[in-house]
């Protein structure tokens, strides 16, 4: 966790990495050009160095083989020069050699060291003569060397060298050098050849050193190893023609001399060069070991890289420095940076490099001192701006909660009360009036005062401010709030002696309009100088607006319920009056009734067939002027909302039998059908039954009513949510201009028609009340004389409504 | 002996009727004005049955039943309370204060009799 929010954090979380990056690289920059170039130079040197001592060695090596081959070349020569000077005879007869040549013989070999064996063979290949250093006086072997190759050089007249030969008896190779003998140029007349021993080739190899290991060695062109500083690789018979040193020599034909990279017999690398002697067809080779050879150049190869080494590490050391002393300070400028960032503004850097940076760092510092002096000075705004802010949203509040106080109260003489006691605390003022205007007289009347002197308000009230010179009047004239800062510099001013007296000295008024209508005015006093601000007047022009519209609820609510109060007490003498007229009705209708019945039931004495009518028709008039004020009584209470219906769980087809049941003596008496449906399978429902009961034998009894002959038919059947009665009947029907206004109060059809028939006329529009009640409709369809058919439709289940119903239309 | 009604009723004509009706059924009727009256007439006749008309001047029919019915001795007579308001809940307020019967005016004087008959019948049966 506090590791994500450290990464979180840019400036910790990137720094460090940023400032690596800075000496890595310079670091790379620095080791890549130092290092870069010494290496460079230092290989560049090396490849000279090498190249040079490879060529001064390559020089110093072969003049040492060149020096060994002329010595050996000389020394041969030398040999076949004695061996030629010896073979010119001293005397010649008959074309041959004397044996005075044996004397020739043997003064070559005391002359000339090298010569093991010398002897003269004739012209047919014979040997005549033969001298030897190890037997004197040797016989003559007489052999035959006309096929030998040094007889057939020879005799061709050249210098004959012939191959090394190690004698089984001897540790010294020789050779056989042969000469012609020619007393004149081109009479050749026999081959002189002598056996010499190259031992002289090993001692001039053998002297040759170079360095502590480097050595020579002699190869003849056959391959055979002539002579070597080790004697025991001679006597072997070494035969190095594969040695690759040779092999090379071999295949370059031309090459008499050269140098090369090869290996020693010994598997060593050395370094190779030739000379070869070309009379003899020997090749001397020196070789010396390449460590050794190259051992100065490698010396002063480790001196160079040890001065590469030092001056590298120098290098970095100085770029580390370097980059320290640059990355320092900008790791301290961007740390300071940071602080800034997160908000520290007392962020200062002290560098003394000296330098730019310093200056950067002055510079930095400079910039942060600015910063902190405009950040303190944006806090002392903000400062500012929240304290007046604050102290706008109080006036607000105080606005808000101050109308809320005076639209709390719907009583206008309280609200203006507490408008004027609001307004002079909102204002901190000394007092204050509140006026209100009287638009039929166009006079200000005194409502209310704050802070004021009984004494002074009675003074006003009987003297209402005029509507010119009063402040309050030039208020209204203006349309704008009037503010006086000094009541004593306005002698003009209505009330000024007054207002004086009462000490104050600075006033202001605020009238209160509302759509245009000048409904009153706010007057506040202090008594002190300086009138109010323009501050202050906005304020209090804001709550004067909103106490406005508190002015005119209160004006409304009390016309309102002046009104209410009117209709009320209308409502409750219409219902006192029912109530009464139910009673002052019914009494003597029972006694009316009563006596008719008394009377027809013979209590009184017999009545005779004269009496009888009209007592009768007591009894029906009396009966139908109970239905009438029984009508009447019930829809007055429905109108006014007092009919309560019971609602309660009721069966359909018990309604329907009760139907059945009441209605059928009616029926008989006609000599009509009544058919009731008394099986609906509704079951059970929710309504006041005792009132759909009354709806139904309404019109039942009218359908009885208006048929002369046929049906009646009463049906039942639920359909979806709601259930539907029907009355039918074959009677006179009704047109139907009337069929919409047979619901309404003694809108019976025909007049002519219903005087024929007794009812009250109010039976429908009370089925109808009943029915709207329960949430339900009623209709009629009717064919004049043929019939007509009543729908009751009524929800299965009513919702109660309540105590008072629904007083409708 | 035949049963005494007591008559509680300020209409003259209704007094008439009620008189003439119960006499020439052949009970005794003593007639009051009102229900002050009535408390009187009902501790010193002890009648069998009370008809008592609930709109009355002084102390109402209502209160009356209550009175008489708060006496133990007197509290088995039964009361018809007889009113003209045909407002919903007037039989209950008289059942409440503690009638024993009620008939709306204008009622029928036969009705009026069935119902006295009823009451005589099972008090006597009871009593």
């Amino acid at each position: 966790m506090m590791e994500a929010e450290s990464n979180s954090a840019p400036s910790t979380a990137r720094g460090p990495l940023r400032s690596g990056r800075i000496v890595r690289r310079y670091f790379l920059i620095f080791a890549t050009l130092i290092g870069g170039s010494l290496a460079a130079s230092l290989l560049v040197e090396l490849g000279f160095r090498f190249a040079e001592t490879r060529q001064e060695l390559d020089i110093v090596h072969h003049q040492m083989a060149e020096l060994a081959a002329l010595r050996i070349r000389d020394y041969v020569e030398d040999i076949s020069q004695a061996l030629s000077m010896a073979a010119m005879p001293r005397q010649l007869i008959d074309d041959r050699l004397t044996d005075d040549y044996l004397f020739n013989l043997r003064i070559l070999i005391r002359n000339t060291p090298a010569i093991r064996d010398v002897f003269a063979v004739g012209l047919d290949g014979r040997e005549q003569f033969r001298e030897s250093r190890i037997a004197p006086s040797v016989p003559n072997t007489n052999a035959n060397h006309s096929s030998d190759a040094f007889f057939t050089a020879a005799r061709a007249g050249k210098i004959y060298f012939g191959p090394v030969i190690f004698p089984p008896d001897s540790l010294e190779p020789r050779i056989l050098i042969s000469v012609p003998i020619e007393p004149f140029p081109g009479e050749v007349m026999g081959v002189l050849a002598a056996q010499v021993n190259v031992r002289y080739v090993w001692e001039v190899v053998q002297g040759i050193h170079i360095g502590k290991s480097g050595y020579a060695y002699v190869v003849s062109d056959d391959g055979l190893l002539v002579a070597h500083p080790d004697l025991h690789l001679v006597l072997q018979r070494n035969d190095l023609s594969s040695l690759p040193q040779v092999a090379a020599l071999r295949a370059a034909d031309s090459g008499e001399r050269g140098t090369g990279l090869y290996r020693s017999l010994t598997g060593h690398a050395v370094l190779v060069s030739y000379q070869r002697i070309p009379n003899v067809g020997w090749t001397v080779f020196v070789e010396r070991p390449l460590l050794e050879a190259y051992a100065p150049a490698l010396v002063s190869l480790g001196r160079t890289a040890g001065i590469f080494l030092a001056v590298s590490a120098l290098a970095v050391g100085a770029a580390v420095r370097l980059g320290r002393r640059v990355v320092t300070p900008i790791e301290a400028l961007r740390r300071g940076a940071g602080r800034l960032e997160a908000g520290d503004l007392n962020a200062r850097l002290s560098l003394d490099t000296g330098d730019e940076f310093e200056e950067l760092a002055d510079d930095f510092n400079r910039m942060a001192a600015r910063l902190q002096e405009a950040h303190e000075r944006l806090e002392q705004k903000v400062a500012e701006r929240t304290g007046e802010l604050e102290q706008s949203l109080n006036e607000v509040r105080a606005l808000g909660d101050t109308v809320q106080a005076v639209s709390a109260s719907l009583d206008l003489q309280r609200v203006l009360h507490t408008i004027v006691v609001h307004a002079t605390e909102l204002s901190r003022s000394d007092g204050g009036l509140i006026y209100e205007f009287d638009e039929a007289a166009q006079v200000l009347r005194f409502r209310a005062g704050h802070l004021v002197r009984p004494e002074f308000v009675s003074a006003l009230e009987a003297d209402p401010p005029p509507l010119r010179d009063s402040i309050i009047g030039r208020a209204i004239e203006r349309g704008q709030p009037e503010n006086i800062p000094d009541v004593k510099t306005d002698p003009l001013l209505a009330h000024n002696v007054a207002l004086l007296a009462e000490g104050y000295r600075s006033l202001l008024a605020v009238p209160t309009v509302r759509s245009g209508r000048l409904i009153g005015g706010i007057v506040l006093g202090r008594k002190v100088v300086g009138g109010y601000s323009a501050r202050e007047i906005d304020l209090l022009r804001t709550f004067a607006n909103g106490c406005t519209i508190a002015i005119e609820h209160a004006r409304l609510f009390l016309e309102v319920a002046q009104k209410n109060a009117a209709l009320q007490s209308a409502s409750q003498h219409k219902s006192q009056f029912l109530a009464n007229m139910s009673h002052e009705l019914r009494t003597p209708m029972n006694a009316i009734l009563g006596f008719a019945d008394l009377m027809s039931d013979g209590i009184y004495g017999e009545l005779d067939e004269r009496m009888r009518k009209p007592v009768e028709q007591l009894q029906a008039n009396g009966q139908h002027l109970l239905r009438l004020i029984n009508d009447v009584l019930d829809l007055s209470k429905i109108e006014a909302g007092r009919f309560e219906l019971n609602f309660a769980e009721y069966s359909v087809d018990e309604i329907m039998e009760a139907l059945q049941a009441t209605a059928r003596p009616l029926a008989g008496a006609k000599g009509l059908a009544l058919r009731v449906s008394t099986n609906s399978k509704a079951g059970y429902c929710y309504g006041d039954s005792k009132r759909i009961f009354q709806v139904l034998l309404n019109l039942v009894g009218n359908a009885i009513k208006f048929t002369k002959r046929g049906s009646v038919d009463v049906e039942v059947f639920a359909k979806g949510d709601e259930i539907y009665y029907t009355v039918a009947d074959t009677g006179i029907g009704i047109a139907p201009d009337d069929l919409g206004s047979i619901f309404d109060e003694f809108g019976r059809g025909d007049r002519a028609v219903a005087k024929e028939f007794v009812g009250t006329g109010l039976g429908l529009t009370i089925a109808k009340r009943f029915v709207t009640m329960h949430g339900g409709r009623i209709w009629a369809e009717s064919t004049l004389n043929v019939g007509s058919k009543f729908y009751v439709v009524v929800p299965r289940r009513a919702i109660d409504l309540g105590l008072t119903g629904v007083a409708t239309q | 002996m035949s049963p005494r009604i007591l008559h509680v009723e300020d209409n003259a004509a209704n007094r008439m009727i009620v008189r003439d009706l119960l006499e020439f059924q052949g009970y005794q009727v003593v007639e009051v004005l009102d229900g002050e009256q009535a408390l009187a007439a009902t501790e010193r006749e002890r009648p069998d049955l009370i008809l008592m008309d609930i709109q009355l001047p002084s102390i109402s029919g209502l209160e009356a039943t209550r009175r008489i019915k708060a006496r133990e001795h007197l509290r088995r007579i039964p009361i018809v309370a007889v009113t003209s308001f045909a407002l919903s809940g007037d039989d209950t307020k008289a059942s409440e204060a503690g009638c024993d019967a009620y008939i709306a005016k204008p009622y029928r004087p036969r009705d009026l009799l069935q119902i006295i008959q009823k009451l005589l019948q099972s008090g006597s049966a009871t009593g």
